[in-house]
């Protein structure tokens, strides 16, 4: 076998990519369909307005599922009750027989999303600046005013977007239906004005938790060697590196570094997502 | 030989476009026309990320939509000391990667090295030399699906996205001799097919 030299990979690495670049651009220039287009701008709209973001979707609809399946256990449990002693199966502890036992009304995952949805808009830390009480800006797809909420880089933002706007329309028509909706969380959304400056907060270290990661693996980690570094952090750290993961969208990783956890900490108290991923 | 790149990332701005941190910023502070800006710079080139790391269709739809889902949720920990681009394609990476562990093993390195002794690559020929323009990109397609998915995404991740060593190996969690290795490698596969 005989492999490029440098030269070929050099061509490769150049500006425009050389030969191979040359190459590649003989490929079609596929588009994502329109239909992905309104999907992605429909729940960015819905994400900034308060809706339950689509990554939850599927906690919620398990979510339902679960709270039906133990509601329909518990109306079982409940309608077993009047039975005569002998019917409670044998391994019944006596306290599961009580007759003036309190039920707990069953929590929803519809209900969990929607109390955590304020926290997920809420400030990340309490260093970044309270919002104004101005209102947030309106519909996307009409150029507006620079909004008062906007965090400080978002006016001079705004209007950079306002004259690319003028050269070229936003097609996207879906994600303006969205925008108007919801204005108590659009509010909430606007707290984060001041974050162009962030000072050292939760975030930022959870960054250096990757970074010291990235320091530790310059050749790749293996998985096991990652979650075996995650054991060596302390559960804050430890946790804030879950949701990274998460974010990086390594699920797999996640549940299983989370379990690790869960059995190394029993005690300790799990943020509201990650006590949804169990 | 074409001048204009078909990567949009080192793309050059003029002073009134805002930074892709900056349009992230400014979405994470509920500026939905930000978020509508940075889309369209980058939908194309991260839908054909995608579909030509995973060479199916539904999946690269239902990964695409899953990138931005993730972008969106995680927008207020976002931070500019981040890149966006890399950390957008680190995302689209991960799933694709979380896929591939589910559908079947990765080949082993003794696997690849094992395909490239059969191949042999004479340094001075020119792909395009010989073959009609429909031919090459044929042959190209082909090419790119049958590399390893590492080598694939390497390639992919420099001549789609215009990503250099040190952003890809951030991206694939690799070395700066490992992304090399496997951009040779890559380009010594896709050598020999255009030959072939």
């Amino acid at each position: 076998m005989t492999l490029p030299d440098d030269r070929d990979l050099d061509k490769l690495l150049s500006d425009d990519g050389g030969e191979w670049g040359a190459l590649y651009r003989k490929l079609s220039r596929v588009e994502p369909p329109r239909r992905l287009d309104r999907n992605v701008l429909g729940e960015a709209a819905r994400a900034v307005h308060g809706r339950v973001p689509r990554r939850q979707r599927w906690l919620v609809g398990l979510g339902s599922a679960a709270g039906i399946v133990l509601a329909a256990g518990i109306a079982w449990h409940v309608g077993h009750e009047g039975m005569p002693p002998t019917a409670a199966p044998a391994f019944e502890t006596p306290a599961a027989s009580t007759p003036h036992r309190q039920y707990v009304p069953v929590q929803t995952f519809e209900e969990s999303a929607r109390r955590a949805a304020p926290k997920t808009e809420a400030p990340a830390s309490p260093a970044i600046a309270p919002a104004p009480a101005a209102p947030p800006p309106p519909a996307a797809a009409k150029p507006r005013p620079p909004a008062p909420s906007q965090p400080a880089l978002a006016p001079q933002t705004s209007a950079k977007l306002e004259k690319q706007a003028v050269a070229t329309p936003p097609p996207q028509a879906a994600a303006a239906n969205d925008a108007t909706q919801d204005s108590a969380s659009k509010a909430a959304a606007g707290s984060n004005a001041g974050t162009a400056a962030p000072p050292r907060t939760e975030e930022t270290e959870s960054l250096d938790v990757r970074e010291r990661a990235r320091d530790a693996s310059p050749e790749a980690l293996t998985r096991s060697q990652e979650i075996r570094n995650d054991m060596r952090m302390p559960p804050d750290a430890w946790i804030r590196r879950i949701q990274w993961l998460l974010d990086e969208g390594r699920n797999e990783q996640a549940i299983e570094s989370l379990r690790l956890l869960r059995r190394m900490h029993p005690n300790v108290e799990l943020p509201d997502d990650l006590k949804e991923l169990q | 030989m074409v001048s204009a790149l078909p990567m949009p990332y080192p793309r050059a701005m003029t002073p009134d476009e805002p930074t892709d941190e900056e349009l992230m910023l400014a979405y994470a502070g509920g500026d939905l026309l930000a978020f509508e800006t940075l889309y369209r710079r980058h939908r194309g080139a991260l839908y054909r990320f995608l579909l030509r790391t995973l060479h199916h269709r539904a999946d690269a739809d239902e990964l695409f939509q899953e990138t931005w889902s993730r972008v969106i949720v995680a927008r207020e920990r976002y931070r500019p000391e981040a890149k966006f681009t890399t950390w957008l394609l680190q995302i689209a990476h991960n799933l694709a990667i979380d896929r591939f562990r589910r559908q079947r093993p990765q080949a082993s390195v003794e696997e690849t090295e094992a395909v490239l002794r059969t191949l042999d690559a004479p340094e001075d020929d020119r792909p395009e030399r010989v073959l009609s323009e429909f031919e090459q990109r044929r042959r190209l397609q082909l090419a790119l699906e049958d590399l390893p998915e590492e080598q694939r995404i390497a390639f992919l991740l420099r001549i789609e996205n215009g990503l250099g060593l040190e952003e890809i190996g951030e991206i694939t969690r690799a070395g700066r001799e490992t992304v090399k290795s496997r951009l040779r490698y890559a380009l010594a596969r896709i050598r020999a097919r255009m030959q072939s």
